[in-house]
């Protein structure tokens, strides 16, 4: 009896809070037809919103892969001052919320920012431009591939890592031969979680972009103006792109999970 | 080719594994190094492996001072005591580690990988995971591994202790053999001083980061050196109250006897079998608890209760 109330009732609060949205997106954005939908899609400034999205995704995704690579391994394998510190700001991104993280950067590079004067005289623009986004974007996507990799490096200890070095590999040898290969599930997954935050963020990004039609504008914010000026269907095209990109990498997730099982 | 290691201590934060640990390692000697966890045993493998940089001290091959080189270049060959094996590797790609790394020729490597796994007696198995393998299986994969490139010295840490005890005792055989064909100068790590007995030419038992006696087997069983190793190596009664100082008894140099006046009069409280010998657990007329383990035959006309006298044909006494 419990079992089938307990199932009902988590099956329920799942179709109204997550399946229902999901279907209404993409119901909205097929309303007027396939054509109309295409149309949407097809329109130039929301080209270049996926765009931007791709290319800010495309710079920012290495980055934190590499520095997930780097700080999992780090927390994993060493007890050095200042370990529990590090972790805890690794969490931070994921705790404060986004828009938080745009007023921070804001108030570093912004105009009346503390570097603002300096970028001025300089001719540097990071607020309101690429730079920005870049910048709130890596920071909010910032532990997704590193909280992926530490529990599995912390799981598989250091052991076939000692044993490569005492068979005689370098460090570099040890990495690409024995660490890399082990932990390619796990960073395959944080690579895909991470890049569809960073096609997806909004908050930190609406902060420092300032909405500048047709350059500074990510698909998350385009989809909003749309919204805004009560092009609801083309807005709803725009978003099941997002949705898109969600599903696609629930589905790339199950793919690869029996090879990172070991 | 003997290894020297010379006054080695290491301490870990305020806990002393090594204290000032002195030791030769002959040229194809077999060594084991015997003590409870703690003791030191695991982290002098390291040292010797160049995992660990001692404190103090140095490891020196003729004359060779060996201490700063690294794992890498310091060609050991060391087994884990969980393998370690490389799982995304199968076990042909396993063995070949070593000499992939140092780039060989690949005629090379497969040459010197299908006589390893001729060695260890997988030919068949070249081209499966690790995980398709059982433990006796893997265990001898890490060996082989181990001995790709011909390391001056093979290390192996607690080798047998994941392994089931069938498996174990099968291995420890096939291992003796192994190093009489070889020769190669060999350090293992063990807790089970029946392993270190049955396997190793001589024995160094480990106490609080020092080596409390090493010779023989025959000279540290039959002439413990302390009352610490005489209890590591189990199935001993100290007895209070009958000497000045307390006497050690073995549980095997007891025998009994119906009549006669040697010994100390006893009365037997309860008769078990335990695998090839039969226990007696006595009282003392004077209190204490003594333990015999007898042949069956000597025990057969035994019953609870009975008076008898107890006969500790060997005794030891450790002064202060």
């Amino acid at each position: 009896m419990i079992r089938i109330v307990l199932t009902f009732l988590a099956m329920a609060w799942l179709s109204v809070m997550v399946l229902a949205p999901v279907v209404i997106v993409l119901f909205a954005g097929l309303s007027a037809g396939v054509g109309a939908w295409w149309s949407a899609i097809n329109d130039e400034e929301t080209r270049t919103s996926v765009a931007l999205s791709l290319k800010i995704a495309a710079i920012v995704v290495p980055c934190n892969a590499v520095f997930g690579i780097a700080a999992a391994w780090a927390l994993a394998r060493f007890r050095f001052p200042g370990r529990a510190l590090l972790l805890a700001l690794l969490d931070l991104p994921l705790s404060v919320s986004p828009v938080v993280s745009g007023l921070v950067f804001v108030l570093l590079f912004g105009a009346q920012g503390w570097f603002g004067a300096w970028l001025q005289a300089h001719d540097i623009q990071i607020i309101f431009a690429i730079p920005g986004i870049v910048l709130a974007t890596a920071f909010v996507t910032l532990p997704m591939v590193a909280r992926e990799l530490l529990p599995l490096l912390e799981s598989q200890g250091e052991d076939a890592e000692l044993a490569a070095r005492t068979l005689g590999a370098s460090g570099w040898q040890t990495f690409w031969l024995v660490s890399f290969p082990r932990m390619r599930g796990a960073l395959a997954y944080g690579v895909l979680l991470c890049t569809a935050r960073a096609l997806g963020e909004f908050g930190a990004v609406s902060v420092v972009s300032g909405h500048i039609r047709g350059q500074t504008d990510t698909l998350p914010l385009h989809v909003e103006i749309l919204h805004n000026e009560y092009h609801f269907q083309a807005a709803f095209a725009a978003a099941s792109l997002l949705l898109l990109v969600g599903v696609a990498t629930l589905l790339l997730r199950r793919l690869q999970t029996p090879e990172s099982a070991h | 080719m003997s290894i020297e290691i010379l006054g080695i201590s290491k301490t870990f934060s305020d806990f002393k594994a090594l204290d000032d640990v002195t030791l030769t390692i002959g040229d194809g000697e077999l060594l084991a190094l015997l003590g409870p966890s703690g003791s030191g045993k695991t982290t002098l493998l390291r040292v010797l492996a160049g995992l660990e940089l001692p404190d103090v001290g140095s490891v020196q091959e003729n004359g060779q001072d060996l201490t700063s080189l690294g794992a890498r270049d310091r060609n050991v060959g060391l087994v884990f005591q969980h393998f370690a094996l490389f799982p995304h590797l199968d076990v042909f790609e396993n063995i070949a580690f070593s000499l992939r790394v140092r780039k060989r020729p690949a005629a090379e490597v497969q040459a010197r990988v299908t006589e390893l796994l001729h060695l260890v007696q997988l030919e068949g198995l070249a081209h499966r995971r690790p995980a398709e393998l059982s433990g006796g299986q893997r265990q001898r994969v890490a060996l082989a591994r181990a001995l790709a490139a011909r390391p001056r010295v093979l290390l192996l840490d607690e080798p047998f202790s994941a392994l089931d005890a069938k498996v174990r005792h099968e291995l420890r055989g096939w291992l003796r053999r192994l190093h009489e064909e070889l020769g190669t100068t060999t350090v293992f790590v063990t807790h089970d001083q029946d392993e270190a007995f049955e396997l190793a030419d001589r024995v160094a038992v480990f106490h609080r980061g020092r080596i409390e006696q090493i010779g023989t087997p025959d000279e540290i069983y039959d002439e413990p050196k302390s009352p610490f190793v005489l209890d590591f190596l189990g199935h001993v009664q100290w007895l209070d109250g009958l000497a000045a100082t307390p006497i050690a008894v073995r549980h095997r140099d007891v025998t009994l006897h119906a009549t006669g006046d040697a010994g100390w009069a006893a009365r037997i409280v309860r008769i078990h079998r335990t695998g090839p010998r039969v226990r007696v657990d006595l009282q003392l007329a004077t209190g204490q608890a003594l333990i015999a383990a007898l042949e069956p035959p000597a025990a057969q006309a035994l019953t609870v209760g009975q008076s008898l006298r107890a006969v500790a044909e060997r005794q030891y006494a450790f002064a202060g």
